[in-house]
């Protein structure tokens, strides 16, 4: 068959020995039938129509050979493609991909993970590969990223478990992408299957063709663990009050019912409480509170015993650094009639020693009435808010006309945006636009686009969008699962504004189920304006809810709890400086990226564009790090990238600067800790690893057996099946048949007297 | 256009309308306020003067634009949807008496925002009393002065709470009683204010004047519970 083809002049090159053929046609068989059935009647006709006399056998003969050609022709009108299918050979790979993740360092009876790795390779395991395969393996090593390793770094075993998060899946999907799965005789993953980052490799794994084989440098049972790990500690805390930590440990292979946690402040001892395991458990949580009782950065450590020989004891510290701010919550609230949201968030605030309420509601015509700190005043006519709006730290609007609001508009925005004023808006009775705000300053605050307001007035119960919320004042109780559950067994608000759109930016921190479970709407929503946050409550009645409540052990606690905490948050506090820092946490970790955000304002507290800043950074050594912020699409927000290399406390210096004079200076800290993401769960994932070879076809083995996997390797030359489609029309040889016939036609008509 | 397209022209105009309708006025429901009487045990007349609260509400939602239920509702202390209302209303002209589970309910339900307001119609001063001690040994009923806020919230009354209604000859008092400095019972006593609640002919008595005057009182009382 390849002999013939190559005679008709077709290349099938890589094709070497054919496995399969199939011929089609571009028009299919029905086209060719039809145009036979057109054609050769025609030509038998024409033919017919010469009424010359001749002998059957030259008709015969003249016949079949005009027939001929109109099949060869009317063949190949219909575009005949012939698929051929043979063996190619091409050249296998093999990938040999080592963990480098600091995991890799646990040790197991005084020989790390990588030790052990390095024993398997001095006995010759990349030989025996080769010998088996007749190919050298690449080498990749895995943990942050993926990186080629040389043979010549193989055989020095050139390797250090100093990665800080490892990414199976992705490490996998790199090599494949390097090496092409199609001529992967499988890959050899020598890993303790501890992946902290990317995508589940359970998921992402399961549908490869390639093998991928596991061995594990050492085994899940030899040795016990005690890991300690925080639950988003606390960055801030506020002067007279108290924050909550919370934390888990993990046990492994170690038998107590409690395990005692030790806490230091600034490197003294402060507290010490415990985890307390139920029967059968390996994981309890533990909590504690600190009261803030001084002004200023606290450095805290926690740490529970290690044991004697104990898998690693990276994992039995954790520490966070505490910014303690003085207390400046003065809270004034606008309403533009009386309501009982108000009255009970009044209650609320009220609860913070350290809080301070003014009320303004406006009655009837111009008069007004005002609480302070919820003791009612006599009505006064049209009041000066300004001085009231010029201490306060939040503002509450409750159904405010803008007619109320129009002689502090301007006020409210530049306080917002300068993010020395948050802002609380309450659902009223009446829309935004009812309200007079569209096409003003205040519609630029709000997070949604108040274009559509449609008011859904049918019960609704309130939903978390995630267990773990980042913001503090959402978590009301300390289990977060728990926490989700309490949002939505509250009582229904009654009604619920939908908008037709959230601006952009805008974030949603609680939903309802007002429009079903599966549709849920917002209800309540954040927003930045510049520096400020403003929050956005949808529906309600808000606080009537909480009051139902009390008959239940919960009492009014979790309510004014979030009132309290989620203003505070609103006041944001920052200080009264034109220069400010932001860090997204005030705890980072050596080898990974920190974004620095610095903000800047003028002399008339506006948000500066064009400014220079230049951020200073100090280690613990006293090491200067030196930084350009890069303007931001955000006004005056300035961000740089800071990756820490020393753990310790880091103090941060950014200096502004706007068309060569100094417009501030901001002073910060940054408590840089070893990342132990990799030693939350130290212990070797054997199971998993078992289950991701089974899928792939490959086989899971410790260091000891690693031979079986040579074994198992598929040793046959690489060759693969390849298909290539012939255009028959392209042939030399058929388009001199089809000359050929009609002068053969020809010639026996001359010589028979015909033509 | 046959009249069949008129009439579908006309429905979907009216099902457009209605819906709009629906929308603006579902909204104006929201955060409703409803100011039940407490039913109490002891004999009195609990029920005393249905009119007034459905009225204060009603003016309420007029004047103050607060959005109302206008109903004459009755709780008693022991219902678990007393803690539905902000504020109860408790009148009568005889003997009052609350359980001590009542007394345990109403403890918590003042400790967490509620307010309750007495109205002496006649003859409750000496079982009112007795029954506020249970509630706090330790707290006595304050007079409140002329100038106190409650008297200058909405309206000005001068001579402090007004007398609405005739029965001993003595001067009208409000009594209040604090806790962790806040207003948690007023007693208005010897004033009546509820009977000037009443539908006008009730009391025949009660001039439109007296009758304006009580409301506004009641008003003045709405809006300082809703404040404070």
């Amino acid at each position: 068959m390849h002999s013939i083809l190559s005679l008709f002049g077709y290349n099938l090159n890589p094709i070497r020995n054919i496995e399969s053929s199939v011929l089609a046609l571009s028009w299919g068989w029905a086209g060719l039938v039809l145009l036979l059935l057109a054609l050769v009647p025609l030509s038998w006709w024409a033919y017919r129509c010469e009424g010359k006399n001749i002998s059957d056998k030259i008709r015969r003969q003249l016949l079949a050979i005009r027939i001929v050609w109109v099949i060869i022709l009317a063949f190949l009108m219909c575009g005949p493609v012939l698929v051929v299918s043979g063996w190619v050979p091409q050249r296998n790979r093999l990938a040999v991909m080592v963990d480098s993740s600091r995991s890799m360092s646990i040790k197991h009876k005084e020989t790390s993970r990588l030790d052990q790795v390095k024993k398997l390779f001095d006995s010759g395991f990349i030989k025996q590969l080769e010998d088996k395969t007749g190919i050298y393996p690449e080498v990749f090593s895995f943990a942050d990223n993926v990186s080629p390793v040389s043979r010549q770094e193989v055989e020095q075993f050139n390797f250090s478990a100093d990665g800080n998060q490892t990414d199976i899946s992705n490490a996998v999907r790199n090599v494949m992408g390097n090496l092409g799965e199609g001529s992967l005789l499988g890959i050899v993953m020598i890993s303790d299957g501890v992946s902290t980052t990317g995508d589940n490799p359970a998921m992402a794994l399961a549908n490869m063709r390639t093998p991928v084989h596991f061995i594990a440098p050492g085994q899940e049972g030899e040795t016990a663990d005690l890991a300690l790990h925080l639950t988003r500690p606390p960055a801030q805390g506020y002067l007279n009050s108290s924050v909550r930590v919370r934390g888990e440990v993990s046990l492994h292979r170690v038998a107590t019912s409690s395990v005692a946690v030790t806490v230091r402040r600034n490197g003294e001892f402060f507290v010490q409480t415990s985890a307390d395991f139920a029967s059968g458990t390996s994981k309890a949580g533990f909590a504690f509170n600190i009261p803030c009782d001084e002004e200023g950065s606290f450095r805290f450590e926690l740490e529970i015993p290690a044991l004697a020989g104990e898998l690693t004891s990276e994992n039995n510290q954790a520490g966070f650094l505490l910014k303690v701010v003085r207390e400046r919550l003065n809270i004034m609230a606008l309403s533009g009639r009386l309501s009982w949201d108000m009255k009970f968030i009044g209650n609320a605030l009220l609860t913070d020693p350290n809080a301070q309420t003014v009320h303004w509601a406006k009655l009837r015509d111009d008069r007004w009435v005002c609480a302070r700190n919820l003791k009612p005043e006599g009505a006064v006519r049209n009041p000066e808010l300004s001085e009231d709006l010029k201490i306060a730290d939040v503002l509450i609007l409750n159904g405010a006309s803008h007619d109320m609001l129009r002689p502090v508009e301007e006020e409210i925005l530049r306080r917002v945006e300068a993010g020395t004023l948050g802002l609380l808006i309450l659902p009223s009775s009446q829309s935004f636009a009812e309200l007079g705000y569209q096409g003003t300053l205040i519609e630029k605050l709000l997070p949604v686009s108040p274009g559509r307001e449609i008011w859904r007035g049918t019960p609704g119960n309130l939903v978390l969008p995630s267990t773990e919320t980042p913001y503090n004042f959402l978590r009301l109780i300390d289990d977060p699962i728990q926490n989700v559950e309490f949002f939505a067994t509250l009582p229904k608000i009654e009604g619920i504004y939908e908008y037709a759109g959230l601006n952009p930016g805008s974030e949603i921190l609680i939903s309802s189920t007002i429009r079903g479970n599966a549709d849920l709407l917002p209800l309540m929503i954040r927003s930045r304006a510049g520096l400020g946050n403003v929050v956005l409550i949808a529906g309600g009645p808000l606080w009537p809810a909480g009051f139902r409540l009390v008959p239940t052990d919960r009492g009014f606690s979790p309510y004014s709890a979030l009132i309290v905490n989620m203003c505070k948050w609103l006041a944001n506090r920052r200080e009264d400086a034109q220069v400010s820092i932001e860090l997204a946490s005030s705890r980072g970790y050596v080898g990974q990226g920190n974004n620095i955000r610095v903000w800047v304002m003028n002399s008339k507290n506006e948000l500066q564009t064009n400014a220079q800043i230049s951020l200073t950074i100090k280690d613990e050594r006293g090491n200067l790090t030196s930084l350009f912020c890069i303007e931001t699409s955000e006004k005056g927000c300035y961000e740089a990238a800071f990756v820490p290399a020393l753990r310790g406390l880091h103090s941060l210096e950014a200096k502004a600067r706007y068309q060569g004079h100094e417009l501030g200076t901001a002073k910060s800290e940054l408590l840089i800790e070893m990342p132990t993401a990799e030693f939350d769960e130290p212990v070797i994932k054997e199971s998993l690893m078992a289950q991701l070879a089974s899928d792939t076809g490959g086989i899971f083995t410790t260091v000891d057996q690693a031979a079986k996997i040579v074994e198992a390797i598929d040793s046959e030359p690489g060759q693969k099946l390849e298909s290539k489609s012939l255009d028959l029309r392209d042939s030399w040889l058929l388009l001199i048949i089809l000359l050929l016939l009609p002068m053969v036609e020809w010639y026996l008509r001359r010589i028979r007297g015909l033509s | 256009m046959t009249r069949f397209n008129r009439l579908l022209t006309a429905l979907a105009v009216a099902s457009a309308l209605l819906t709009g309708l629906t929308m603006s006025a579902s909204a104006a429901e929201f955060d409703r306020t409803i100011i039940p009487r407490v039913k109490y045990g002891g004999g009195g007349d609990w029920y005393v003067g249905p009119t007034s609260m459905p009225n204060l509400l009603k003016q309420a939602s007029e004047r103050l634009r607060l959005p109302t239920q206008n109903e004459n509702i009755a709780v008693s202390l022991s219902d678990p949807e007393l803690f539905r209302y902000p504020m109860l209303f408790l009148t009568g002209h005889g003997q009052i008496r609350f359980s001590d589970y009542e007394v345990n309910i109403l403890l918590n339900y003042l400790d967490n925002g509620g307010f309750l307001w007495v109205n002496d119609s006649y003859g409750i001063d000496r079982f009112i009393r007795r029954e506020v001690r249970k509630l706090y040994p330790d707290r006595e009923f304050e007079l409140l002065p002329a100038d106190h806020a409650i008297f200058n919230m909405v309206y000005e009354f001068k001579e402090g709470l007004p007398k609405i209604h005739e029965h001993d000859g003595k001067p009208p008092a409000a009594y209040a009683l604090f806790d962790k400095g806040r207003m948690k019972i007023l007693y208005t006593f010897e004033s009546d204010i509820g009977d000037g609640l009443e539908d006008a002919g009730v009391h025949q008595i009660d001039t439109p004047e007296i009758r304006e005057k009580a409301m506004q009182m009641a008003l003045n009382l709405l809006a300082y519970v809703m404040m404070q």
